[in-house]
């Protein structure tokens, strides 16, 4: 149009509107923006401004806190859906109708001056997880209090020890099971414990059970005489071992309650006239740890003892301890890597000796210099180092130090104690560990974000992909019934 | 028990009514079903019968 040709003129406004008011128009060519904005703030003062700095830092300090918090659960998921997906094929293999599946035990004991649920939640946390992606059977022996887990599993061993038509307390699940024919599982069971001061328990527990006396050793001291009492009826067998040399310390814990989720009923403890609760008490270790040279070698000692594994459980406490608890907070990724490598080879069965280590080179034999290590066999200057005594050191020195107080005329204290090794038990003794294969095969595995994501994300991700279907770009994958089991006999 | 079982997997196998008979995909399931079934009940009823054996010598500590 030749109106339009002005000097201000723009590109080609050839609308009706620039026909009708050129001049009005000429100037103000564009359309007046909606009022609307100017309503809401954005007029044409509006310019993109940063939050006030007393926002920003509330901003920064909350938002780096969130992220570092979401980004260490979300690795945390991602670490352990890893080593679920390794050990998932197990949970798919048959069983037979007559067997019984695999059983690991599981050793928890509340951590020195503390509950024993934080070690169960540490458990149900990270170890758990994993076990229940396998399929795997596990029963618990757990213990309240310093001693309990070393009883009763000095018992269990002692129980095994013992030959069948001696046996007292014959469990009455293992009657039906052998009545119906039902066959136990015929490969290694394993053995999960849960912090140092389990460990330490297992150690002794382990030495106890196998060197010790079938029964309680007559005690020399003159304690209360409830003792006694509380002794004879721990053990009733008829048979009697060759009494060795009886232990100096020998207090029994009066307030002793060992809770335990064994088959074999627990002994019951004999009504007693005095105020005593009716917990069957701790029986104290019927072999100290410098008898283990002169202990027989029992002749049903198996080449091999249930492989083991020590787990790290971190435990701190305290107020000023805050800031090391918050860092390990936000790190528990690497520790659910780490607990979920180690279950792993648990659950896939993959054993070795435990190491000696010298400060040269690690040796895989063991020497007699075991048992004359001295007390601080624990720092590696020394010549041989055994893998069970130093492992999980580090969380010894984080225990609180009612811990180590020492009360006079007290039992054995086994937290406190070295760990003292026989070599004919830690010989025997196997760890698990997974081959090379296995973290080659783990390093391989990839973990979907649909995996780790959480609620919210989840939520926005079925909505997103039900709106797909709708408009009808629906999932070209729908999940198809593979015919590659096979159908069982 | 039967009833159990036939609901359990009629339910969970048979969803292709564009015939009346069973398609192959079916019979299939059908079978797979009733064996995990049979062998599920059996594993259950086992450990019941080891539970009851034992509640028996040893009653729980009741209150």
């Amino acid at each position: 149009m030749a109106d339009s040709q002005g000097a201000g003129a723009e590109k080609t406004a050839p609308t009706s509107k620039a026909e009708m008011k050129p001049d009005a128009k000429a100037t103000k060519n564009i359309k007046p923006p909606n009022p609307m904005w100017k309503y809401m703030g954005l007029g044409e003062n509006f310019r993109p401004r940063l939050p006030s700095r007393n926002w920003m830092i509330f901003l920064s300090i909350t938002g780096t806190f969130t992220a570092a918090v979401i980004y260490d659960k979300r690795e945390k998921k991602r670490a352990q859906r890893k080593w679920c997906k390794l050990v998932e094929h197990i949970a798919k293999e048959p069983l037979g109708r007559q067997e019984m599946p695999r059983k690991l035990t599981v050793f928890l004991e509340s951590p020195p001056s503390d509950g024993l649920r934080t070690a169960q939640e540490h458990f149900k946390e990270y170890v758990k997880p994993i076990l229940v992606a396998s399929g795997l059977d596990w029963e618990f022996i757990q213990g309240r209090k310093e001693g309990d887990v070393r009883a009763e599993l000095a018992e269990k061993i002692r129980n095994y020890r013992t030959p069948p038509e001696q046996r007292t307390e014959e469990s009455v699940v293992d009657e039906v099971r052998r009545r119906s024919g039902i066959k136990e599982f015929e490969g290694v069971g394993g053995d999960i414990v849960i912090g140092r001061h389990t460990w330490k328990e297992y150690v002794r527990g382990l030495h106890e059970g196998w060197l010790g006396p079938l029964t309680e050793p007559p005690k020399l001291s003159d304690e209360k005489t409830t003792e006694d009492t509380n002794s004879t009826e721990t053990q009733t067998p008829p048979i009697t071992e060759n009494a060795l040399g009886t232990a100096s310390h020998s207090a029994t814990e009066e307030d002793g309650s060992s809770p335990s989720d064994q088959a074999p009923p627990p002994t019951e403890p004999e009504p007693k006239p005095d105020e005593k609760p009716a917990k069957p008490p701790q029986p104290a270790p019927f072999i100290t740890t410098s008898q283990y040279q002169s202990a027989a070698t029992p002749s049903n000692l198996p080449s091999e003892i249930g492989p083991s594994t020590p787990i790290s459980f971190p435990h701190i406490l305290g107020f000023l301890n805050t800031p090391r608890r918050l860092y390990r907070f936000l790190n528990r990724r690497v520790l659910a890597d780490q607990i979920g490598r180690e279950t792993a080879a648990i659950i896939l069965a993959t054993y070795r000796p435990y190491y000696t280590t010298s400060t040269a080179q690690p040796a895989t034999s063991f020497s007699s210099d075991e048992t004359e290590v001295s007390p601080q066999s624990k720092d590696q200057d020394n010549a041989q180092v055994a893998e069970q005594q130093t492992a999980l050191f580090e969380e010894e020195k984080e225990w609180h130090k009612s811990t180590r107080v020492r009360v006079e005329g007290e039992s054995e204290r086994t937290w406190l104690e070295p760990i003292v090794l026989d070599p004919r038990i830690a010989s025997r003794m196997r760890r698990f560990e997974l081959t090379a294969e296995d973290e080659a095969r783990a390093r391989s595995i990839v973990v979907p974000e649909e995996e780790i994501e959480g609620w919210i994300k989840g939520g926005l991700r079925s909505l997103g992909r039900m709106g797909l279907e709708a408009v009808g770009l629906g999932r070209k994958d729908k999940e198809s019934r593979t015919e590659d089991e096979e159908v069982m006999e | 028990m039967f009833s159990h079982l036939v609901s359990h997997c009629f339910d969970s196998c048979v969803d292709d009514f564009t015939t009346k008979s069973l398609i192959q995909r079916e019979t299939g399931c059908v079978s797979r079903c009733v064996k995990k079934f049979m062998a599920g009940s059996e594993r259950i009823s086992q450990r019941f019968q080891e539970g009851q054996a034992q509640m028996m010598a040893q009653p729980p500590p009741g209150r």
